[in-house]
Parts: structure tokens; sequence; C-alpha cells
């Protein structure tokens, strides 16, 4: 999935382990998730928004494979 | 945002050397089946729970957490914590520098399979090796998969050794595990570098 937090990250200067501290994960998960390697779950999406103020679909955009489309 | 959940310490260190300072005394003092009884106990259990959690600087959650006073913060820290963290990276540097030696020596005169356990003790040049990490969502799903492949791995390399080898109880148990820690290092690394 894609996200936006790398430039989240950049506009308010924070590291990887910066905004890993504020989630209360590991630095590594906070990098998987950037990198689309591992999707977060519900609860730790809903904190990555809490966290930068905004919708979680203002910050995770699913990939078009994952989009399915009714009709 | 202040951590509010409870802690709780396992000095591996302490271990580790309490159980070399018991060989070592029962060697002096004649009793050689004692002595490498224990020699063997503290190699082959040590290093797997050493190096295992010593890499990953276990702490796990949500509702308590148990740290390991090994390894290094992920983060700089100055005065005191600094200074107790550069104690630990001694202690364990240390323990490190004798199990390496021990498992060598032990490999080149009579024991070759050790040489196994030995090649475990590689994590500890990885980069990243000693890390703290707090074992999230991610960290627990790589080290389940990491996990199930390394126990295929041991007791596959535990079979074949078997077989081939004819080792001893022991030495068996030393090999499996050696195996059992060297992918389960190389799997989580390779997810968490």
């Amino acid at each position: 999935m894609k996200n936006r937090l790398p430039v989240l990250r950049a506009e308010r200067g924070w590291s990887q382990a910066a905004l890993a501290e504020r989630l209360g994960v590991s630095r590594q998960t906070v990098n998987a998730i950037e990198k689309g390697r591992y999707d977060p779950s519900l609860p730790l999406a809903f904190k990555i928004a809490e966290v930068f103020g905004l919708a979680i679909e203002d910050i995770f955009e699913p990939e078009p494979s994952e989009v399915h489309h009714a009709g | 945002m202040p951590d509010e959940r409870p802690q709780r310490k396992i000095s591996i260190n302490g271990t580790a050397i309490v159980l070399a300072v018991a060989a070592l005394v029962a060697f002096v003092s004649g009793a050689d089946q004692a002595a490498w009884a224990l020699v063997w106990i503290y190699l082959a259990s040590v290093t797997l729970v050493g190096a295992l959690i010593a890499w990953i600087g276990l702490s796990v959650g949500p509702d308590s957490e148990l740290k390991v006073a090994l390894g290094k913060e992920s983060a700089p820290i100055e005065g005191e914590a600094g200074a107790r963290r550069g104690y630990r990276l001694v202690v364990f540097t240390a323990w490190v520098v004798v199990t390496a030696t021990a498992l060598l020596y032990l490999a080149f005169n009579g024991y070759p399979l050790m040489l196994v356990p030995a090649l475990s003790l590689i994590v500890f040049l990885l980069p990243g090796a000693g890390e703290r990490l707090i074992v999230d969502e991610y960290i627990q799903r790589v080290l389940v998969r990491a996990s199930s492949a390394a126990h295929a791995t041991g007791l596959v390399a535990g079979f074949l050794t078997l077989v081939v080898l004819r080792p001893s109880a022991l030495e068996l148990f030393a090999v499996v595990v050696a195996f059992y820690v060297i992918v389960l290092e190389w799997a989580a690394w390779r997810e968490l570098r």
C-alpha cells in the first residue's frame, strides 16, 4: 500500500526513530511501512493518522490492484 | 511519550558468567566430568539465548515489557545511562570473545562440530547487531516467519548430523541449537536491517 509517511515525516523534521517512538513501535516497523513491505493494522493506522493530524485516507492509498470496483 | 508499562530485566551476561566461573572452579578442583558438563551447558544453552535475545534486545508487549540487559540502544544515550550502556557493551563483548574462544578451542581439539555453534556468533558482526527492538506487530510477524524456517533447518541439520556423524547427545543438541540460531538471526536480520 502506498503511503505518504516519508513526506509527512520530512515536513515535521522527524526521523524514523522519532516517529516510531511517537507510535510506540520499532523503527524497523516504520521503515517497513514506508517501503510498502508491511501494511499496518487498523489500530496502528489510526494511531499514525492521529499523530499526523490527518485522516487515514490522506496518508495511505491502496495500490490499484487492491481496489475492487463494483458493477 | 512516557512508557508506563512495567519492566523487568534479565541479565543473560550474569547467567553466562556464573556458568563459566563454575566450570573454571570445577576444572581447577579436578572434577573434570562436572566441569565439561557445565561447559557443554554453557556453550549450548547460552549460545542460543544470548545470541538470539542479545541481538534483538527483546522487549515484549503490550502489557509488560521485558528488557534484556545486553546490547546497544538504537538511539544515543548520554550521561549515566550512556555509561551503563557502555558497561553492558564491554561485558557483552567479553562474553562473545570467551564463548567464541571456548567453541573454537573445542572445535580444534577433538570436537569439530563445535564450529557450528561458533558460526552462530557471526551475528555480532552483522550491521545492527545488538540494536534494541520493540516486539510490535511487524517484528512479531518477522520473528514468527524466521522461527518457522529456523525450526525446520535445525531439525533437518540435527537429523543429518545424527545419521552421518554419530555425535554425542550434547554435540547433537549444540548443532541443532546452533543451526536454529543461525537461521533465525539471518532471516530476521534480512528483514530488520
